[in-house]
């Protein structure tokens, strides 16, 4: 602040205030400008001001808080709902290419589809609308939460509760098949666990346009970039997205959240990846009936998956019932003999 | 209530109110009928803005800071600049009404928490931060006021509650930030020496007489376009982050920019023709110079202090 004292007083925070709010009459402006030319630290604090606040245009009902993520097609951004009061999620989908706009009606109809379903284990839509630059963006629930991918690192998670998180995505994957929607991109990252325990299936539509088809997903060198790897043969030959194959992601997840690997080695390559799909997984002798019933949804055919998300979760739970007569059994066994141990040592 | 302020939950007679701005105006104008009527006006929306805080808003008080910074004429401009319902809110929060921090925090929330993210380091989570800041705005410290109670109603208090933000973390000092590069002491926009831009074209009996006259030159700079010429070059601001620094367009923050370059480069060259006596057109080749090499050479010498700065 050396300099700053020849020229004038610092200006306080309501002078800033007024000088980035475009308040100030010209001749105060050039005033303020004037001590800012040679005030090293309230240049500073201008420069720093300028820099802290967000610079993407957003409708004025919002206001950024801070950028969630950011991919090809876009950003994520948590939001203050300044009307509602309350924090949502906006995605900005960009619309610069003939793609984008491809992908951004998509985005359209899918978000209608979506805002008409409502059901506990699918992200809510609660508002659809252009910024002022011409992005589409899409305002969603916002979970306060960590991935599924997240949670299932974060501590020790016994096969129950495993099972009971991918249950209740398997419901929600159920109803936006009802409501006639593909969801194209189910993977342990688009799947929210809240901290109320309540699991959430988000990111409809918003994955790469890869998702509909396969070449793009895949480098020069047929190196995998991520998604495809719980994506079905048929999906990855650029075939379309159906409900079988958001079958076949989700028996995926749910092999990899139970045994900690997926059921089809890649190696890293595609190729090799297509060659194991060809194969029934091998099932680990742990969890073998559970892992049965997944098998079953990673047919490379889709026609010998489930018919649906429905008769898969039916056999899940079967599979459960089953396994907790058998744990009821072995308990009734192990106190039958106790009982019978304890009426021995009595009568002796 | 804190102080044992007793608060006039009645809009004040527009004869109290007249004198209370009469008093806090440093102008020797008289506080004519317009004037008055209009703070009733003002008074009566900041009670109808604030109905959960109503027993808390005290008129005068905020008649008598606005009154503070009132210019000599155009009063009713200024008071419809004014922001006197989030002044009201500010005074009563600072006194830790309860209703009325509940409130800011409500309709503020989301510029603390954009600013407490922006800030957040290993050092301090946004969640330190927003105690940090928290602890600022509403708590008074012994024998002051809290940092709230310093609003006047200039601005949007969004924009103050931002600046202020950024006021405190840059305070906390533990921060690495691109802020940190500020202009000399001197107050001379710092130029690249045109040694460091390898002139090596330039013959070496010009090259100091070039550098000394582009710093000259910059002091010789108004001091509003050195500032502009530093935050954009040096401190490395975007046209659109100097818009936002500065209140104004992007489209006017660029052609600022390049009105202020082009009086650097106009006052180089003036020091230059007198200084060297050179031919136009070897001058024209002197600055030619100096020109391709200003936009080139900054931005990547930037760059390299930017990846130094990286821990």
């Amino acid at each position: 602040m050396t300099a700053s004292r020849e020229v004038a007083r610092c200006p306080d925070d309501n002078t800033l205030s007024q000088l980035v709010t475009g308040e100030l009459s010209d001749a105060e402006r050039a005033a303020v400008e004037r001590h800012l030319g040679s005030c090293a630290a309230c240049a500073q604090l201008i420069g720093a001001y300028a820099r802290a606040t967000p610079q993407r245009s957003v409708p004025p009902r919002y206001q950024l808080i801070r950028q969630l993520g950011s991919g090809a097609m876009g950003e994520v951004w948590e939001v203050e709902d300044t009307t509602l009061a309350r924090r949502v999620a906006l995605k900005f989908v960009r619309a610069e290419s003939t793609a984008d706009r491809e992908y951004q009606a998509r985005l359209v109809r899918e978000a209608r589809a979506l805002a008409r379903l409502r059901h506990p284990n699918v992200v809510a839509v609660y508002d659809l609308g252009q910024s002022s630059d011409g992005e589409l963006f899409v305002a969603l629930e916002l979970i306060d939460g960590a991935s599924a991918r997240a949670w299932r690192a974060a501590a020790v998670r016994t096969p129950a509760e495993i099972l009971a998180v991918w249950r209740q995505v398997a419901d929600g994957l159920a109803a936006v098949h009802q409501a006639g929607i593909v969801h194209r991109d189910l993977k342990p990252d688009n799947v929210f666990v809240a901290s109320d325990g309540r699991v959430v299936l988000g990111d409809f539509g918003l994955a790469s346009l890869a998702a509909d088809g396969g070449s793009t997903t895949l480098t020069a060198t047929g190196q995998i970039l991520g998604t495809p790897l719980y994506m079905p043969l048929e999906q990855l030959r650029g075939g379309a997205a159906t409900a079988r194959s958001d079958q076949f992601a989700l028996c995926v997840c749910l092999w990899e959240a139970l045994i900690g690997t997926r059921p089809f080695q890649s190696g890293g390559s595609i190729a090799a990846l297509v060659i194991a799909m060809r194969e029934p997984p091998p099932l680990a002798a742990r969890h073998r009936s559970t892992l049965a019933v997944l098998a079953r949804g990673l047919d490379p055919d889709p026609d010998r998956r489930w018919p649906d998300i429905a008769a898969l979760t039916r056999a899940l739970d079967r599979v459960r019932r089953a396994g907790t007569r058998r744990r009821w059994w072995l308990a009734g066994i192990a106190a039958a003999i106790a009982v019978a141990g304890a009426a021995l040592v009595i009568a002796r | 209530m804190p102080g044992g302020r007793q608060y006039d939950s009645q809009v004040a007679t527009e004869a109290e109110l007249a004198q209370a701005f009469a008093a806090a105006w440093s102008s020797q104008g008289a506080v004519d009928h317009e004037i008055s009527a209009r703070l009733v006006a003002l008074c009566a929306a900041v009670h109808r803005e604030l109905p959960e805080i109503d027993d808390a808003i005290d008129d005068l008080e905020v008649v008598t800071i606005l009154a503070g910074r009132a210019p000599d004429r155009e009063v009713v401009a200024y008071l419809e600049r004014c922001h006197p319902g989030e002044l009201a809110l500010a005074l009563a929060a600072s006194r830790a009404h309860p209703a009325a921090i509940a409130r800011l925090e409500r309709d503020h929330r989301g510029v603390i928490d954009a600013m407490c993210w922006r800030f957040a380091s290993p050092v301090h989570s946004a969640a330190d931060l927003r105690q940090i800041l928290r602890e600022k705005l509403f708590v008074a410290p012994p024998g002051a006021r809290p940092k709230l109670a310093e609003y006047a109603g200039q601005g949007q208090l969004d924009s103050w509650l931002r600046i202020t933000a950024v006021r405190v973390f840059l305070d906390l000092g533990r921060r690495k930030d691109r802020a940190r590069e500020t202009p000399t002491a001197d107050g001379v926009l710092t130029m690249p020496d045109p040694g460091d831009l390898s002139l090596e074209v330039i013959k070496a009996e010009y090259r100091a007489a070039v550098g000394q006259a582009m710093r000259d030159a910059s002091a010789a700079l108004e001091p509003a376009d050195r500032h502009l010429l530093h935050q954009h070059y040096v401190a490395g601001l975007s046209i659109d982050q100097l818009g936002v620094a500065l209140g104004i367009h992007r489209a006017t923050a660029a052609r600022r920019v390049v009105r202020a370059r082009e009086a650097l480069v106009g006052e180089t060259r003036a020091l230059l023709v007198t200084r060297l006596q050179l031919s136009d057109e070897d001058l024209d080749e002197v600055i030619g110079m100096v020109l391709s090499r200003l936009d080139v050479s900054i931005p990547k010498l930037l760059e390299v202090r930017h990846r130094d700065r990286q821990p």
